[in-house]
């Protein structure tokens, strides 16, 4: 960099002081160019910042847009300045003025970045903005226009959206899955529109947004049933894959169902299949017969396994009367969530209950629901429920899918642990033709956590409904999706270049 | 002297020294540059096109298309197939109290319109790649081209069996004018034009057969069938009897009872038996091209059998149509144990074994249909084939086509011998049958006991009814049969053309060529 600029001075002083020397043979001249040389790039080097804004201003030298057709909504954008800087994508529709940034790469001469979050079909301008200490620069303007991702009939497709809601709505963007092969992860914004997806070659059984701005994903063939799959993938909104366990390499040694997430302390985990044998002969079974249940694993940021539970250590199976009907699947298992006491909640689908577990005793601290330790009101019992999470004032919310009489709902449990009664805090019924038999999600959403976020599988639906129960908001899907997530800090924030 | 020359190195000196450093940074431009591999130009992306139109058959898995909800339209308002009480769409469809707004009807719109649509881009990649000048042949590409076809004309196949006349789109998304966004109804006897040129283009350049790894794809045999059943619903019956000789002339076969017989053409371990000319593969075995599953094996049986669930229950009075000694009965569930150890059997009312219930035995209300094995497992995973055209169906087709142009005669008499003949059941002589019309009603009583289950009934009725009725009344036979199994006989109205499923609500409104007069005759 410094030769680069200097150069030309070198050059004309060197070139004339030596031909003079050459030329006429007086030392004396020679030794003062040498010294008049040496204060320059002494000089140079003291003043070099001011003599570089002075001479050669920070600018962005060349633009490689990159489309690859594995994705069609995000592109590469390489960036050559002419020196080291921070360099990041700013972008908009055409003829719009909503703005929206690229992440921040910082302190290199060439820089890799990605537009992400934008809509098919449509045209958009963008342009780099480098900078550095003292200097900013932006280069010019220029189009790109985004391809279709599929055709005719669309995936996700807005039906309703009340006014009320529109506000709220803005800016608001979901995550949920294809888990059918070709899977993917798809990121949809409030009109339906995909901004983000993912495809796989397998199915993505389950997806979740974690604090890093990643996505957490469970990826495996169809045939694994029970939402189960092979891989986890943690993959960042530039498509770059952060953490990658397979089953059968490192410390996976198990399938993975129906959850993975992160906890505080960075560490995966997720829910799996695990055995054990058992004599059954006591109900017509085999001396060694084989039961097929569910259990934690815990895997810390390296992909190091460091704690596992298995249910079917906590369960007796001569205690169920059928347990040879069962046995393939007894319980099964569909949602985990580590609470910030580092201890887990679980939802079994089939005992109707979600247990608490320690994370230091591994022992069932309750279980709540059908048969559990709570008293619970007849009206409040849940079956088949999904996806256990405690709400941001403590309190633990699900989906019940409501088996027993085909009616979903929403509800949140407030548990007083010490005289064991369970009251709902909330009770937010579904019409009867969104009942669920199976997957689903359901969690608060709004600025006041006033209205919830369904995912309604065999409906195909997605909603967002008031408390109580009104339809304010419904994407129709075209397959069966397993979950709806907020994604609440989706978009890079202006960086103030 | 010295003074000009010290001068001239100078100039020279300021001269290099200027170029040098305009060449390095001053007059440097900004440049922009596109990379763009989209633009697919290698032929395996044309391989990538025709696996991912192959895809839409199953549409999006789970229910999609022939994966499911196709078959609830074909099969639940016939005669045979009923339904359970908790699957509301599936009830309309099956007690004809369906109407624009039924979500299955909706699906399977989409799901045909979601093929012919990927059919369309596939055929733009597929042309734009120039196969022979990238290390593969032309052949391959017009392979290509012929699968996609195929896979388009039998997604309009559906659509006009399912609608009548239907928007044509054949042409590419890039293609799109404003006038697309809102496809107004083409006559369905031009969407057939569209489908025959695309089938005859199909069966011209598609394969007789494929590697094992790649079984379930369209052959020149397909696409012959297809053409076949075509001019069959359109009672064109020479061109179908031609073009059903052509099929028999390519190797096809019926599974023989020393192979294991009907029953075994079901099992999950056949399925590629060369009675098979094309399914909507689900399979498992490695290699296989691609890996599907279908709700079919999960939802065909019933809890009791194997934790299913049971959202086909087949009438009881299917089962007594059956000779006992015919093998397709094997493929209900007359009697059987159930999970909790009980024997429940088919009342000897409805040619079954049960006398009356007792603390072992329960008395069957339904029958249920073994035609999609499964293993008990939850998440749709069934590993069956759906049939789509069988060799069975291509004999049944020749013989009612013989006897459309012939009246009774010997060879349409032998085509029925040997599905009989497979099945157990003895042969069939000419002698048994005085007109046409007692041949045709031999033919489609034996086409219901041959493939039930297996989405041909409806289309079978109303075939039944034009040909009966002298292509005056396409419902004569569907009104016969359906009324008297339904809870409410009432609810059948002359007003109503059955043959036509209304136009999904949603599509009438996001299409501003459609409006609700297009629903008029087709609901109540």
């Amino acid at each position: 960099m410094f030769y680069s600029i200097f150069f030309p001075f070198y050059h004309f002083i060197a070139i004339s002081s030596f031909y003079r020397v050459i030329r006429e043979k007086k030392k004396k001249y020679a030794a003062w160019a040498f010294l008049f040389v040496l204060g320059l790039g002494i000089l140079g080097l003291l003043f070099k910042d001011s003599f570089l804004q002075v001479f050669i201003p920070l600018k962005v030298k060349n633009i490689e847009l990159v489309k690859l057709p594995s994705n069609r909504l995000r592109f590469q954008v390489n960036v050559n300045a002419n020196r080291e800087c921070d360099a990041v994508l700013q972008y908009w529709v055409k003829e719009s003025t909503d703005t929206l940034y690229s992440d921040v790469s910082k302190r290199k001469n060439t820089h890799k970045l990605f537009i992400t979050m934008t809509v098919a079909r449509t045209r958009y301008k963008f342009r780099v903005l480098v900078k550095n200490a003292s200097q900013r620069a932006r280069s010019k303007v220029y189009p790109f226009q985004t391809q279709p991702i599929y055709q005719a009939t669309p995936y996700f497709t807005l039906e309703h959206a009340a006014s009320t809601i529109l506000e709220e709505l803005k800016n608001k963007y979901f995550l949920t899955q294809i888990l059918t092969e070709p899977g993917s992860i798809v990121i949809i914004d409030h009109k339906g529109e995909i901004v983000w997806y993912e495809p796989f070659r397998k199915g993505v059984k389950v997806s979740h947004w974690t604090k890093d701005k990643t996505v957490l994903s469970i990826v495996g063939p169809e045939k694994i049933p029970s939402s189960g799959g092979d891989e986890i993938i943690e993959m960042g909104l530039n498509g770059q894959v952060l953490s990658h366990l397979q089953k059968g390499k490192g410390d996976m040694d198990k399938l993975v169902h129906h959850e993975v997430r992160k906890d505080k302390y960075q560490n995966i985990y997720a829910l799996t299949f695990t055995k054990k044998v058992a004599d059954l002969t006591a109900v017509n079974g085999q001396k060694q017969d084989t039961l097929h249940g569910d259990g934690i694993v815990v895997f810390n940021n390296k992909g190091k396994k460091i704690w596992e539970w298995s249910v079917l250590d906590y369960l007796d199976p001569l205690q169920d009367p059928e347990i040879l009907k069962h046995k393939k699947d007894w319980v099964h298992g569909n949602a985990v969530f580590r609470l910030d006491d580092g201890n887990f909640l679980v939802s079994f689908r089939d005992l109707n209950q979600i247990w608490k577990i320690s994370y230091k005793t591994k022992k069932v601290i309750w279980k709540l629901g059908e048969k559990g330790d709570f008293a619970l009101k007849p009206n409040l019992v849940f079956s088949a429920q999904h996806y256990i999470h405690p709400t941001p004032d403590k309190n633990l919310m699900l989906l019940d899918n409501g088996e027993i009489n085909h009616i979903s709902r929403a509800m949140i449990f407030s548990l007083d642990t010490i005289n064991h009664v369970a009251d709902a805090q909330k009770v937010v019924t579904l019409p009867a033709e969104y009942y669920t038999t199976a997957k689903g999600s359901a969690a608060l959403f709004g600025k006041q956590n006033d209205k919830v976020l369904f995912c309604l599988t065999d409906p195909r639906a997605f909603l967002i409904t008031d408390f109580n129960g009104k339809i304010l908001w419904k994407v129709q899907v075209g397959g069966d999706p397993y979950r709806l997530e907020e994604v609440p800090d989706l978009l890079y924030k202006n960086p103030q270049f | 002297m010295a003074i000009k020359f010290k001068f001239n190195i100078a100039l020279l000196a300021a001269v290099i020294s200027c170029t040098v450093f305009a060449c390095k940074n001053g007059l440097e431009e900004e440049t922009f540059s596109v990379f763009d591999a989209n633009t697919l130009t290698n032929p395996e992306n044309g391989e990538q096109a025709v696996r991912g139109t192959y895809a839409g058959l199953k549409d999006n898995g789970g229910y999609g298309y022939y994966a499911g909800f196709l078959y609830w339209l074909y099969e639940y308002p016939g005669d045979v197939v009923t339904t359970t009480l908790t699957a509301r769409q599936g009830v309309q469809l099956d007690q004809l109290t369906y109407d624009a707004s039924n979500a299955s009807i909706n699906d399977v719109w989409t799901s045909i319109y979601r093929l012919i649509s990927r059919a369309n881009e596939s055929e733009e990649i597929i042309s734009n790649i120039d196969y022979a000048g990238n290390g593969s042949t032309e052949s391959l590409k017009q392979q290509h081209l012929g699968e996609v076809r195929f896979l388009r004309a039998l997604a309009y196949f559906d659509a006009t069996s399912l609608w009548g006349s239907v928007p044509l789109m054949n042409k590419p998304s890039s293609q799109f004018t404003e006038a697309d966004d809102n496809p107004p109804l083409t006559d369905q006897a031009t969407v057939e034009t569209a489908m025959i040129a695309d089938l005859e283009f199909a069966e011209e350049n598609l394969p007789a057969s494929y590697p094992a790894s790649e079984i379930a794809r369209a052959t020149s045999g397909a696409a012959k069938a297809l053409l076949g059943r075509l001019y069959m619903r359109r009672l064109e019956w020479q061109k179908a009897t031609d073009k059903l000789t052509e099929v028999m002339d390519k190797g096809y076969d019926l599974r023989t009872p020393a192979e294991g017989g009907i029953v075994s053409l079901f099992s999950r371990n056949n399925r590629s038996d060369n009675e098979f000319i094309f399914v909507l593969k689900s399979s498992n075995e490695s290699n296989a091209y691609s890996i599907n599953s279908n709700s079919f094996g999960q939802n065909s049986t019933p809890w009791d059998y194997n934790r299913g669930w049971g959202n086909f229950p087949l009438n009881l009075s299917f089962y007594s149509v059956f000779n006992p000694a015919d093998a397709r009965r094997d493929l209900l569930t007359g009697v059987f144990t159930t999970i909790y150890g009980q024997v429940m059997a088919v009342p000897k009312a409805y040619g079954g074994v049960a006398v009356e219930a007792d603390k072992d035995t329960l008395l069957a209300t339904f029958v249920y249909n073994l035609k999609y094995p499964h293993t008990g497992n939850y998440n749709y995973s069934g590993f069956n084939n759906v049939t789509i055209i069988r060799y069975a169906d291509v004999l049944l087709m020749q013989a009612e086509a013989l006897n459309e142009l012939n009246g009774v005669n010997q060879q349409s008499i032998n085509l029925i011998n040997l599905v009989r003949n497979r099945s157990n059941l003895p042969s069939y002589l000419i002698s048994e049958f005085a007109s046409k019309d007692a041949l045709r009603d031999a033919i489609f009583e034996e086409r219901n006991k041959e493939f039930f289950m297996e989405g041909r009934r409806r289309d079978d009725l109303i075939r039944w009814g034009k040909s009966a009725s002298n292509n005056t009344n396409p419902l004569l036979k569907f009104k016969e049969k359906v009324v008297p199994t339904l809870k409410n006989p009432a609810t059948y109205s002359d007003a109503v053309n059955y043959a036509l499923y209304p136009y999904p609500q949603t599509e009438i409104q996001s299409n501003t060529s459609l409006d609700a007069s297009a629903n008029a005759g087709r609901v109540k």
